[in-house]
């Protein structure tokens, strides 16, 4: 493949582009989907091309092929030059990447359990075992759990980029991710209905280790409590401690997407939007100086993992606020030149269809000391919100709200009965300066993160430990 | 190889491995992208691709593949594992063979749409939609211009043969006249000369220009108009509902509702594949069945969900030829028509709001209907029957059976909707809505 991406570089360059890049991606997912305790189908997925972008006298074209043989590519290659020539003059400034040291290194991370190495049978007879516990379990508080989807996806990515400029890198990354939503009803009370994703960038070992049968088992248990001994939320300002899923979601969404140099710079304005933050924000207080909110596609395991991103730049830990101000934004080549400064290796793409664009990995709260014990024990009157249900935000990533699915009232620095659909519906800086104490205990879960036009869901980790907000009110009114 | 012999190649394979039945689907996609925004194109793009998915049975039991890579060797290969798992997996659901043909597709519906995409006319359809939003007063204005020729090729074990191909443009604007004064405008055409950018571009710097300076509004209950981008959204939530996929997972808020009331008497929904002028249009369905109109909504009562074979024999129906390989979806909306202008329904209402755009749905509870959405570009107050002002920081937190029950009067003007948030092309009115539900920030 090495010799057709040679090939496109050159050709671009004849062809009149100042810079080109290559990308060759293969995606292999097999899938699995258990409806109500059946099997509704397994599915396999391949896809593979070659994705080009060219920079024609500050004119960006991309085009990309599912052929790999040399017509197809010789096409596409004519293809990106030629939209960028289309356009050219109808840049409003001219396209210019930041100066990089370029990465020339081998990526490869091994599944300790390959998927094709896992008799199908147990596999799907283990996501049984999990939906009947899910439903058993439901049913000792009279709940049903009419609606169950319970999802396993096992995949693996491989790329090989080259630059114009000298990137080389290749990447081989597996990723295994289990889903669920689960639709409970109670005959007098109602329903609920609770959706997750645990991801990694390991292979079937993350299943086992997740013990699905047992996370089942307590979703069916909570499933029961909520509907059944649910109480309204409390009304008036009250303590408030949010669990690390929470969290992660609030990083994610508040925390790193106002932080995407492309939308301050308004390249998806039309799409997802834009930023609160204006492109000379950093160092603007936007939080309580307990708050380290962090991006880092370098964890091992993590479901946003890589080590050069897509225009082949090293990838880093990034502080996006830090100590309640913000830090740096997240950048790729162009955003990077455009404001002067220089990329942090944020350049993603979900497939080789796909344009790079400036993307999440890992976005996390960095934690704090206070072991949950220590956040809860002088609380009153507050309530504990443990994970979610429904949330959005607007599109400058300011007004959020997150709906909390197994939450708790809290009285006299114990937990209490469940809450039903406590709203925290807030600003972002209204949040961020609200936090008071931060707890020990990170976690992550996986989600699916969406931008870009065509859409292009990228898998990230969000990362939390429980925080502690003081004498703030509910939402949802 | 030409693509119906790919597609004759992948049923055989798999006839052969042992599968009762198959579907055998290989889709050709030429489709180009221009990118805009702050007055100026940021990228162009475009794609050529190939894909082979096929669907098998062995009786009951399903499995699936999707390849870009089309050679006979790798489809042997995909074949082979994907009936693997399909054979070593317990017995488990109900067995709906395929539909058995040969069947007749409407000649009118096999090609639609320009012959070829008209690429080099979408720089000055860009170049129209931003001059004409910046006439209207907006500062800025991005977006993008969507041109995609796709053919499909089929071929079923139940005798289905066919070959479809379609062209569209989905042209969205958003303009900007301010930082927080923003209108978007979207249209989805078959023909290039059906497209319109100045009026997209114009609509939407219309509404960003009246915008300028929203007031932070009280939330609470009020009347609302819908403009058509919101109404297409809302919409297509209610068709994903109606999928008998969602239903019969538990996952609808039109579960155990056929045949009755679900919205207001007002309210008539069809998808219609079989109109040769509408975007989403088709001859036949991904089972191969010939594709025809028919009520989802009626007069406020829910006439059917839309199926595949399978769901329909496990929930005692008929077909709708709606087949996706995974699951029954929609391929046109079409809201019926009201009788009232824009005017009018801002003119029923005493105290409340207009929107014209929303964005980010997420439910609560997809089973009972809970959700929230953002509101998004121009947001107003109307006061006595006008609008007097823009107005920002809502939230509409409601839910979907309630506001389709609010619906009081549904305009006479309609719009082809597909943006960025709405996925099937929805022939969309604006709607006047009782009783909506708006929340705000605490903190």
């Amino acid at each position: 493949m090495e010799d057709q991406l040679r090939m496109v570089i050159q050709l671009s360059g004849k062809l009149g582009a100042g810079y080109s890049e290559a990308r060759y991606q293969s995606d292999s997912v097999t899938s699995f989907i258990l409806k109500n305790g059946t099997l509704e189908r397994a599915n396999l997925y391949k896809s593979e091309g070659i994705a080009i972008r060219a920079i024609v006298n500050g004119s960006l074209g991309f085009a990309s092929t599912s052929g790999v043989e040399g017509a197809s590519i010789r096409k596409a290659t004519e293809l990106a030059v030629s939209s960028a020539m289309a356009t050219k003059g109808l840049a409003r400034s001219p396209v210019q990447l930041s100066e990089e040291e370029l990465s020339v290194d081998k990526v490869i991370v091994k599944p300790r359990i390959r998927f094709e190495n896992v008799e199908f049978d147990s596999a799907v007879d283990l996501l049984r075992e999990a939906d009947a516990v899910a439903l058993k379990s439901a049913s000792r508080r009279n709940v049903k759990m009419t609606g169950r989807i319970l999802r396993v996806d096992a995949g693996l990515c491989e790329k090989l980029l080259i630059t114009s400029d000298g990137a080389w890198v290749y990447s081989s990354i597996p990723r295994t991710s289990f889903g669920y939503t689960l639709i409970g009803i109670h005959p007098q009370k109602g329903s609920a209905m609770r959706s997750s994703l645990l991801g990694e960038s390991r292979g079937w070992e993350s299943i086992e280790r997740w013990d699905v049968v047992k996370l089942m088992n307590e979703e069916g248990e909570i499933m029961g409590r909520v509907l059944d001994e649910g109480v309204s939320p409390p009304k008036g300002p009250v303590d408030i401690l949010i669990g690390g899923e929470v969290v992660g979601l609030i990083c994610h969404e508040s925390g790193g997407h106002p932080g995407e140099a492309d939308r301050i710079l308004g390249r998806e304005a039309a799409q997802a939007g834009e930023s609160y933050l204006s492109i000379d924000s950093v160092g603007m207080e936007v939080g309580s100086p307990l708050v380290n909110v962090v991006d880092d596609p370098t964890l091992p395991g993590s479901y946003g993992f890589y080590l050069h991103d897509e225009e082949g730049v090293k990838a880093r830990r990034r502080y996006l606020i830090k100590g309640g101000r913000i830090d740096e934004f997240l950048h790729n080549r162009e955003t990077g030149a455009t404001t002067g400064t220089k990329s942090n290796g944020a350049s993603r793409a979900t497939a080789y269809n796909r344009e790079p664009i400036v993307r999440m990995a890992n976005t996390y709260l960095e934690p704090g000391d206070m072991p949950f014990e220590e956040l809860i024990e002088d609380i009153e009157r507050g309530v504990y919100i443990r994970n979610f249900t429904e949330w959005n935000i607007d599109d400058r990533r300011f007004n959020q709200r997150y709906i909390g699915f197994e939450a708790y009232m809290i009285e006299g620095g114990e937990l209490g009965a469940p809450v039903r659909n406590p709203t925290i519906e807030m600003t972002t800086i209204g949040l961020y300066k609200a936090v008071d104490a931060i707890g020990d205990d990170l976690r992550f879960w996986g989600a699916t993160c969406g931008k870009g036009d065509p859409q292009q869901g990228i898998p990230v980790w969000t990362g939390g430990p429980t925080i502690r907000l003081r004498n703030v009110s509910l939402g949802g009114a | 190889m030409q693509d119906p012999e790919v597609a004759l190649m992948g049923l055989r394979l798999a006839r052969r491995g042992g599968a009762t039945d198959a579907v055998s689907i290989v889709k050709k996609t030429d489709w180009r992208m221009i990118r805009f925004s702050n007055n100026g194109v940021t990228v162009s793009k475009g794609t050529r691709e190939a894909s082979l998915s096929i669907f098998m049975m062995i009786k009951e039991r399903r499995a699936s593949f999707t390849t870009t890579n089309l050679s006979r060797r790798s489809v042997e290969d995909l074949v082979c594992n994907t009936l693997k798992m399909a054979k070593i997996s317990t017995q488990s659901d109900a067995y709906a063979p395929l539909p058995e043909g040969p069947f007749k597709y409407r000649s009118e519906l096999m090609s639609i749409g320009d012959s070829r995409i008209m690429s080099e006319k979408l720089p000055d359809a860009v170049k129209a939609a931003i001059e004409a939003a910046i006439s209207e007063g907006a500062r800025r204005i991005a977006g993008s211009l969507i041109a995609d020729r796709t053919s499909k090729v089929i071929r079923t074990t139940g005798g289905a043969k066919g070959t479809h191909t379609s062209t569209n443009y989905v042209l969205s604007a958003r303009a900007f006249a301010d930082t927080e004064a923003t209108g978007q405008f979207a249209q989805v055409a078959t023909h290039f000369h059906d497209l319109d950018p100045e009026n997209v571009g114009r609509h939407a710097g219309e509404i960003a220009k009246k915008a300028m300076n929203p007031k932070l509004a009280e939330p609470g209950r009020y009347d609302a108009v819908l403009g058509p981008m919101t109404v297409a959204d809302l919409i297509e939530e209610v068709a994903l509902s109606a999928s008998a996929y969602r239903v019969e997972a538990g996952l609808s808020f039109l579960t155990d509702s056929l045949g009755k009331r679900v919205a207001s008497a007002l309210l008539s929904l069809d998808d219609d594949p079989a109109d040769e002028r509408a975007p989403g249009s088709a001859p036949f369905d991904e089972e191969g069945l010939p594709t025809f109109e028919k009520p989802i909504i009626e007069d406020g009562i829910l006439k059917t969900y839309l199926h595949n074979s399978q769901t329909a024999k496990k929930m005692g129906a008929k077909s709708t030829a709606n087949a996706g390989l995974v699951r029954p979806g929609a391929f046109n909306l079409k809201i019926r028509a009201g009788d009232k202008s824009i005017e009018d329904l801002v003119s029923m209402i005493d105290n409340g709001i207009y929107i014209t755009n929303n964005w980010y749905l997420r439910y609560q509870n997809t089973r009972n209907g809970d959700f929230s959405t953002i509101l998004r570009d121009g947001l107003f107050k109307v006061e006595n029957g006008e609008i007097v002002g823009p107005i920002r920081g809502l939230r509409l937190s409601d839910n979907m059976l309630r506001l389709l029950g609010n619906i009081r009067a549904v305009g006479a003007e309609r719009h082809w909707i597909k943006w960025w948030e709405v996925d099937v092309p929805t022939l969309a009115p604006a709607m006047l809505l009782y009783g909506v539900n708006f929340t705000s920030p605490t903190l």
